[in-house]
């Protein structure tokens, strides 16, 4: 066990390593010059002189890369070339509206995408199958940025039943709060929903088809003991990976999410980090977020253990 | 049709003209063909086969397991306490599956389930059936392990199903089956799974346990040598129709049906020269999927004359206790 | 159409790197941890981090949209690689003396071609979305350029008197990402029956 987790450690070093490099890289082998690129057309030479100080342009790319390692390594993420501020500390102002937004989706997609999944699965071909199949293919074609103008055309514009956009901290108060995020939540949670159901129908008919799922029926379980109790717990594995995969589509979807609804969260934080050309910004959450993902990983692998005995590491 | 059917008060599962069919994508293979036969208190009752001959779907039927979406039992009566559990609610149903009728199948590798332990399997049974708490439950799984034989049992109630032998695993089915004391055993194929040693060990323990409890067993087997010595009585079945029905002794004394013939005759005997080949019965299992005139087994049948290809023949007795469905029965019996 | 290039190059890519990758060692094990960093970055960051960098412009969101996607061609192409060149036909081809780059093309391209075209249908739709997406943040394609990203972006003050606006060119994305996603299962159970019966 313990031997796993080293190892598997230090494949995540190595592929945090290899997000570094690939980042670092790329401000570095762009085409044309970085520093002129953010500083804008309209900068002037010095202040594109002054970008390429700051970003440490002038030394020799590797002197360049062990600098930048260690700055990051001690929490050093740069300075923001449009706020002048330390990016972490941007990053850290913006992370409550994300968090919240992400984690309610998580939870909302995973209870329900599970749920639907495994009714579907249960009578395979039925109402909810059915439903299933056609709320997905609507749930992976319609882009989360027209999924929430619709939500907020109709429910807040037309009838009124919920707030058009914003965000309210949760210290204002847990309903104003929750009001806020039920349309963005959603907006970013149907597809979710939809991919997490799939998956849960795939893996749940494929143990229901064992033979161990007719001797419990042979016991006398009930239906809801034979899907939830028996069913589930064996088709855990493939729906923990997913819900460790997509958690990079789900950043993905954030963003926009967070521009549709205008939520001051990280997502914006990097659409305006776009606008202003401020690069450090977006180096710094892409970093984040791929080691936010791997960790996340890690830890659904660890988690195998606890749903299926048979896996030993 | 019914006349071999002495009707008594012993009589615990009834099963008339039981008809299932299972649906393919443009076919129907109409699995049972009308079956009938009983099972008496505390017998047990062998059910002997081909594969294919729907064994199992007799049994499976019986307790309304059969897949949902690929299989129907379209007829009969299977009266269980004078019941008919083809009528009965899912609620219902449940309350009988594993409390009066229990079941153990063929393959102990896969039948229990991978991620919980065994100790835990079997006390879920007893807690669906009974009031008791778990720990209750948990204590009496440990009791029926050791009424198995399963050595060292207070270990084993917390191994994973992956832990413990193939044998093991069937001595943990078996314990499971009989946790709630079923009036109904049906055992399908329990010991085809296993290694020859670990076959008779589990045999020995069936006709123990059922000896002790006097629960009724179903034996289902191909094996006519494991009939021979579990059991009283056998039928033998053939492309989804009881072809014959005797005490295990009259079977083997006087086979009616030639399909029982060739099946004794393929049984390798010690006396036997080795260097001489088994004979086989000759020909291949009818198709299910068309409707059959007449015997299904003429075609393989050396004593099979035109009015076996055109009229199908029905249980008829040919002896106390014996019944067969076989238009020449008497001459099969003498030959 | 954006989608469809980044969704060609990217399969493209995906496959060359996969076949490498399926056939060579060091290669593989570079190659694929890559592909896990980039996998581990969502799609639509990494294209704003190429664009960012580059300035707006066709070329480059075909690439930005095309990286991002290459991962996953790759690994299931090296999965079908690493399948494949154990069968028997394939060993009984190199010992008949046959080259390996024939036996590649002769006999390992073929069996990844139809997972590949349905992995491609997949992200062909992946790409219309993103590029959909990276047009409605500002740096898809330029805004002279219409695409139905943009017009959702520049239309979406209106959204309370005209709701049409966004709407149409929103369910047209829709109906086009449903089309693709839809002849991607059409080819999925052209090429494998049992899938269609399992699904």
């Amino acid at each position: 066990m313990a031997a796993y987790i080293l190892r598997r450690m230090l494949s995540t070093i190595a592929v945090m390593a290899m997000v570094g490099i690939f980042v670092f890289l790329l401000l570095r082998l762009a085409p044309g010059d970085p520093a002129a690129m953010m500083a804008g057309k309209a900068a002037t030479a010095e202040r594109i002189a002054a970008i390429r100080e700051q970003l440490g342009l002038n030394d020799p790319v590797p002197i360049q890369f062990v600098r930048w390692v260690r700055d990051m390594l001690g929490g050093d993420f740069g300075i923001s070339i449009f706020a002048g501020r330390p990016v972490l500390e941007l990053i850290s102002q913006r992370l409550e509206p994300t968090l919240s937004l992400s984690i309610l989706t998580m939870i909302l997609s995973v209870t329900i995408g599970v749920c639907f999944g495994i009714l579907a699965a249960w009578r395979t071909g039925g109402l909810v199958d059915r439903l299933l199949t056609a709320f997905s293919a609507f749930g992976y074609s319609v882009p989360v940025f027209v999924i929430g103008y619709f939500l907020i055309y109709f429910f807040a514009i037309r009838i009124h039943w919920l707030p058009v956009q914003g965000y309210v901290p949760i210290d204002r108060g847990l309903g104003p709060w929750f009001a806020h995020l039920i349309l963005p939540t959603v907006a970013l949670g149907l597809g979710y929903i939809a991919f997490i159901a799939r998956v849960t129908r795939a893996s749940m008919l494929e143990v229901l088809s064992e033979d161990y799922m007719r001797t419990a029926a042979a016991k006398g379980a009930s239906s809801y003991a034979i899907l939830f109790h028996h069913a589930l717990k064996n088709a855990g594995v493939p729906i923990l990976t997913v819900i460790g995969i997509s958690f990079a589509y789900l950043i993905g979807g954030v963003v926009l999410t967070e521009t549709v609804f205008n939520i001051p969260g990280i997502g914006r934080l990097v659409v305006d980090a776009i606008n202003n050309r401020d690069y450090p910004i977006i180096q710094s959450v892409l970093i984040l977020t791929s080691g936010l993902y791997v960790l996340i990983n890690l830890a659904v692998d660890l988690s195998y253990t606890l749903v299926d005995p048979r896996i030993r590491y | 049709m019914q006349m071999h059917q002495t009707v008594g008060g012993d009589v615990l599962l009834d099963v008339r003209d039981l008809q299932t069919h299972f649906y393919g994508e443009d076919s129907v293979t109409r699995a049972l063909g009308g079956i009938s036969f009983q099972v008496k208190k505390g017998e047990t009752l062998g059910v002997v086969g081909e594969s294919g001959c729907g064994k199992s779907v007799t049994a499976l039927s019986i307790l309304r397991l059969l897949p949902r979406l690929t299989a129907k039992t379209v007829g009969g009566q299977v009266r269980f306490h004078g019941r008919n559990l083809l009528e009965l609610s899912d609620r219902e149903m449940r309350q009988i599956r594993g409390d009066q009728i229990a079941m153990i199948f063929q393959e102990p590798m896969t039948s229990l389930n991978p991620v919980y332990t065994v100790g835990h399997q079997i006390a879920e049974v007893i807690q669906i059936h009974t009031k008791a708490s778990r720990s209750v439950a948990m204590a009496r799984a440990g009791e029926m392990l050791r009424l198995v034989r399963i050595a060292d049992p207070e270990r084993r109630v917390n191994n994973y199903p992956h832990e413990i032998s193939g044998g093991m695993r069937q001595r943990a089915m078996i314990a499971m089956a009989l946790a709630c004391s079923p009036e109904l055993l049906i055992a399908d194929e329990p010991t085809t799974a296993l290694d020859v040693t670990i076959q008779a060990q589990i045999l020995r323990l069936i006709v123990d346990l059922k000896e002790r409890t006097g629960t009724a067993v179903m034996f289902i087997t191909h094996d006519l040598g494991v009939v021979a010595e579990t059991c009283q009585r056998v039928i033998v079945m053939y492309a989804g129709r009881i072809v014959e029905q005797a005490t295990v002794i009259d079977l083997f004394a006087r086979p009616a049906h030639p399909y029982t013939q060739g099946l004794l005759r393929s049984v390798p005997d010690r006396r036997r020269a080795r260097h001489r080949r088994l004979p086989e019965i000759p020909g291949i299992v009818p198709s299910l999927r068309e409707p059959i005139t007449g015997c299904s087994f003429a075609p393989r049948c050396p004593f099979a004359t035109d009015i076996c290809r055109e009229k199908t023949p029905s249980l008829r007795d040919v002896g106390s206790s014996h019944a067969t469905a076989c238009w020449r029965a008497e001459e099969v019996m003498g030959a | 159409m954006v989608g469809l290039m980044s969704a060609a190059f990217a399969a493209l890519g995906g496959l060359l790197i996969g076949i490498i990758a399926g056939y060579n060692r060091p290669f593989d094990n570079i190659v694929m941890r890559v592909m896990d960093g980039l996998m581990s970055i969502p799609t639509i960051l990494l294209a704003i981090a190429l664009i960012s960098l580059t300035g707006p412009g066709i070329g480059i969101l075909i690439v930005a949209i095309a990286i991002p996607e290459t991962p996953a061609v790759a690994r299931l192409v090296r999965s079908v690689v690493l399948g494949v060149r154990e069968r028997p036909y394939v060993e009984a081809a190199l010992c008949g003396g046959a080259r390996l780059p024939k036996v590649i093309w002769r006999h390992i391209l073929p069996s990844t071609i139809p997972p590949l075209m349905v992995q491609s249908a997949t992200v062909c739709a992946s790409a219309i979305l993103t590029e959909a997406g990276l047009s409605f943040l500002g740096v898809g394609v330029p805004p002279e350029i219409p695409s139905w990203g943009n017009m959702i972006a520049s239309s979406r003050l209106y959204l309370a008197i005209a709701p049409l606006t966004i709407f149409a060119p929103g369910i047209c994305l829709a109906v086009t990402v449903l089309a693709v996603n839809l002849l991607g299962d059409g080819l999925r159970d052209l090429f494998d029956p049992h899938a269609k019966r399992r699904r």
